[in-house]
């Protein structure tokens, strides 16, 4: 059974299914799609990209200046989006039996 | 050059030269895009970056390629520790008696040590693994024994290095990708003149020094110095090397036993920040951005 993805990894590679993004665009993103609840900073978030790009699952892809400074854009692969997917999966199937036992205790199961 | 940008620089030299190389830059515009009116880099932001920095570190020192080595040349390498308690054998023998346990109670480790070389090499490495932990835990044990004063503390923390990332690397690593048989007689080879060194040479400082010469000129001709892989894989098997230099140099500029907790640092804490830190110098191949 894979190991399910770390919260930061599972954040990472939703803010790149949308399109590419560069380093300070993808901090930008995890904030805002957990809320404002997760904020990235940048050697967690490079340590990750790190890791994810020697794993395949995102990729370098292009790279820009602006202002005299490097900007490089990072997309998810195939390979990452199918993993964010058996995620996606993974997390649907829990949420579904905590939700069915739920209800079973407010209908009065087990309250 | 603003003052926060001189300082994420020196933090950022913290970096494995390869990543820096590649990343530098890069991570520089995002902490400064990241900073707002921040004038110095908050703890947090220094905290993080020095985290992630070891991490990196770590990953590069334990990559499958660098574990790869470690898991066919480490069982082998490690049997080097032996050497002391074949003197003490060698010289009960010379004198026509059988040594009582306490002069060498870490026989038993080498013995399984052995026995963990020959399954390493003949490919069953989930025994071998299996094994290397229980000899790993064996010589914990036996530095633990009340007889055992600091200077053997000294003499086995290499090994104990050596034999715990050995055996890890035995439990991860399919070995898959190593060049074999050349790599295992070089290893051998350098096991055996740095035992005879130690065995012959005792309390000799030319030959206890030679052997030390010999045994790190041997880990890294046997890993391969062509490669960072290589390079790095060397470094670990040295691991020994590095802290019979630091006991001399403590034995140098102090006098007596010290503590358990000080050697633990000394012996076990300096050679692992020392690996992590040089292991990060080595540089790796580029990697393609394409996937």
């Amino acid at each position: 059974m894979t190991a399910a993805l770390r919260e930061p990894t599972f954040l990472i590679l939703t803010a790149l299914a949308e399109e590419p993004r560069h380093g300070y665009g993808i901090l930008r993103d995890v904030e805002r799609i957990s809320g404002g609840r997760v904020r990235l900073r940048a050697g967690t978030l490079y340590t990750a990209l790190d890791r994810l790009t020697s794993d395949k699952w995102v990729a370098i892809d292009r790279e820009e200046v602006v202002e005299g400074r490097l900007r490089r854009y990072y997309r998810l692969t195939d390979r990452g989006a199918a993993r964010l997917a058996e995620e996606i999966e993974r997390v649907r199937a829990t949420t579904r039996v905590a939700e069915t036992r739920l209800r079973a205790r407010l209908i009065g199961g087990t309250a | 050059m603003s003052e926060l940008e001189k300082r994420y620089r020196w933090l950022l030299g913290f970096y494995p030269r390869e990543h820096r190389e590649q990343h530098g830059e890069e991570m520089l515009g995002v902490l400064i895009a990241d900073a707002g009116e921040r004038t110095t880099p908050g703890w947090r932001d220094t905290a993080d970056l020095l985290w992630g920095a070891f991490r990196l570190h770590v990953r590069r020192l334990l990559a499958a390629d660098v574990l790869a080595i470690v898991g066919l040349l480490g069982p082998i390498a490690v049997l080097a520790g032996a050497t002391t308690s074949l003197h003490e054998l060698a010289w009960w023998i010379r004198a026509g008696s059988v040594p009582p346990f306490q002069q060498l109670p870490d026989a038993p480790v080498w013995l399984v040590w052995l026995a963990v070389a020959i399954l390493a090499v003949a490919g069953k490495r989930s025994a071998a693994a299996v094994g290397a932990w229980v000899a790993t835990a064996g010589l914990i044990v036996v530095m633990q024994l009340p007889f055992a004063g600091w200077q053997w503390f000294t003499d086995k923390a290499g090994w104990v290095l050596l034999s715990a990332v050995t055996a890890f690397a035995l439990s991860v690593s399919d070995g898959r990708g190593v060049r074999g048989r050349s790599a295992i007689v070089t290893m051998a080879v350098t096991v055996l003149v740095t035992v005879g060194l130690g065995v012959f040479g005792h309390r000799e400082v030319i030959a206890e020094y030679a052997a030390l010469v010999v045994l790190f000129a041997g880990a890294a001709l046997a890993a391969g110095i062509r490669s960072a892989a290589g390079r790095r894989a060397a470094l670990v098997l040295s691991a020994p090397v590095a802290t019979a230099l630091l006991a001399r140099l403590v034995d140098a500029v102090h006098q007596g036993p010290i503590n358990d907790t000080v050697s633990a640092l000394i012996f076990f804490g300096a050679p692992l920040v020392f690996l992590v830190a040089v292991g990060g110098l080595v540089r790796l191949p580029r990697r393609t951005s394409a996937s």
